[in-house]
């Protein structure tokens, strides 16, 4: 393989990676991937990655590891896929977290819609694709979200929005 | 009564040495006067001096005898009427001492009388001259009492003015400070007002919220809930934009 489809595939991995990842979770499971990766191919210059990854997550592969094996070509050496790896790494430690808090686990389709709508924001980290999505369930949450991303807070729980509509018609005078 | 005596009998005996004296004199006389007129002049028979003296010296020893037993004649009548009065003296003590008595309470009553009318013109000049003090005395105890008076209406109206006037600023500078103040807590009041309302504004819509929130949540399920979330998060974005931070801060 040539060294200008290295570089292409470097570049372009190291852009969609947190597009590829979207959550925290996803992250994490990923970066232990990674380490997981580097030591099964210490001293060693032929590797089955995916064969790695089936013994690993067995019929439960995440969802993020096909993506990435779309995106990565064959017949790379290991040597290379490790150090790609390393790089993508330092991607994600540096990205930007977004965090919402839901009162239950989110489908895979809300996260995507979730992070296609904050990539659209002109947050600032969001705005350009180096955010990752970091998910917590408060289930004392009756409905609704809240979304904390570049250190701003947004409310988007139903009492919120009840709130703001009472507020907004001035209930009380108008019917209490 | 022995001074009466001493002075009746010294009486008798000045005058009975006067007629001693007299006599004596009355022999002077005869022996030089008479002596001459005895010698006229160129037809008297010529004495000498010393049958003159001697003759003068005879007549005036005569005279003398005779002066001396008259004097000696009032000395003894003198000293008989003397004795006369001693005699008579006891009686007379008696007499006189009543009359004197009888003198002396009539000179002690008239005197007593002088006394008492004395003292009766003493006390009325005391009396009046006390009542006319005591008058006096009134009437400028008076006169210092109106001026005293005077003086001290004059201060207590000059107090009165200062404690009028100094009051009413007092009394300007506590209403306007207790308009100040007035003014202050009703603005306080007012405030605390505005902050129950709103707190109580906020309790109506918290729990109208919870309500509402509670009916909705019954109803949604996941798919609507998350379809429900993405338009929230669509119309904050839309409102106003992540970067400004809509709603930050206003969470539960």
């Amino acid at each position: 393989m040539g060294e200008e489809v290295k570089l292409d595939f470097s570049k372009k991995i190291k852009r969609d990676i947190l597009n590829i990842l979207k959550t925290k979770q996803n992250a994490n499971e990923f970066v232990e991937f990674i380490h997981f990766l580097s030591n099964e191919t210490f001293s060693t210059d032929k590797f089955d990655v995916f064969a790695a990854v089936t013994e690993k997550y067995g019929d439960k592969r995440p969802g993020w590891f096909d993506s990435l094996q779309k995106n990565l070509p064959k017949d790379l050496d290991i040597k290379y896929v490790r150090e790609c790896l390393n790089g993508l790494e330092m991607v994600v430690d540096g990205a930007e977290i977004v965090k919402i808090e839901m009162p239950f686990v989110p489908s895979n389709s809300f996260i995507n819609d979730l992070y296609k709508l904050l990539g659209q924001s002109k947050t600032g980290g969001a705005s350009k694709g180096k955010f990752l999505i970091d998910v917590e369930v408060n289930e004392s949450l009756i409905g609704g979200a809240k979304i904390y991303v570049g250190g701003k807070y947004i409310n988007l729980t139903l009492n919120q929005m009840i709130l703001s509509y009472l507020e907004t018609n001035d209930a009380i005078k108008r019917y209490l | 009564m022995d001074k009466f005596l001493f002075i009746g009998d010294t009486n008798v005996v000045v005058i009975a040495y006067m007629f001693f004296i007299l006599a004596f004199m009355l022999l002077i006389y005869a022996v030089v006067i008479l002596g001459k007129k005895k010698l006229p002049k160129g037809k008297q028979k010529v004495l000498t001096s010393a049958e003159i003296s001697d003759e003068a010296y005879q007549n005036a020893l005569r005279i003398l005898d005779k002066a001396r037993s008259n004097s000696l004649k009032i000395l003894s009548k003198a000293q008989f009427k003397a004795q006369n009065v001693l005699d008579s003296t006891y009686s007379i003590s008696q007499e006189s001492r009543k009359e004197l008595d009888e003198n002396l309470v009539e000179i002690y009553e008239k005197q007593e009388k002088s006394l008492e009318e004395l003292t009766k013109e003493l006390m009325q000049s005391y009396k009046s001259a006390v009542q006319h003090g005591k008058e006096e005395n009134i009437r400028t105890l008076y006169e210092a009492t109106e001026a005293m008076k005077k003086e001290a209406l004059s201060g207590v109206d000059e107090l009165k003015t200062a404690i009028k006037n100094e009051t009413l600023n007092v009394q300007q500078a506590l209403e306007d400070k207790i308009q100040t103040e007035y003014s202050k807590v009703e603005g306080e009041v007012e405030a605390y007002k505005q902050e129950k309302i709103r707190n109580l504004n906020k309790k109506i819509f918290d729990l109208l919220a919870d309500i509402y929130s509670q009916v909705i949540g019954q109803d949604l399920d996941q798919i609507k809930h998350e379809k429900l979330i993405l338009d929230l998060l669509k119309e904050e974005i839309r409102k106003s934009g992540i970067e400004h931070g809509v709603n930050s801060g206003s969470g539960q």
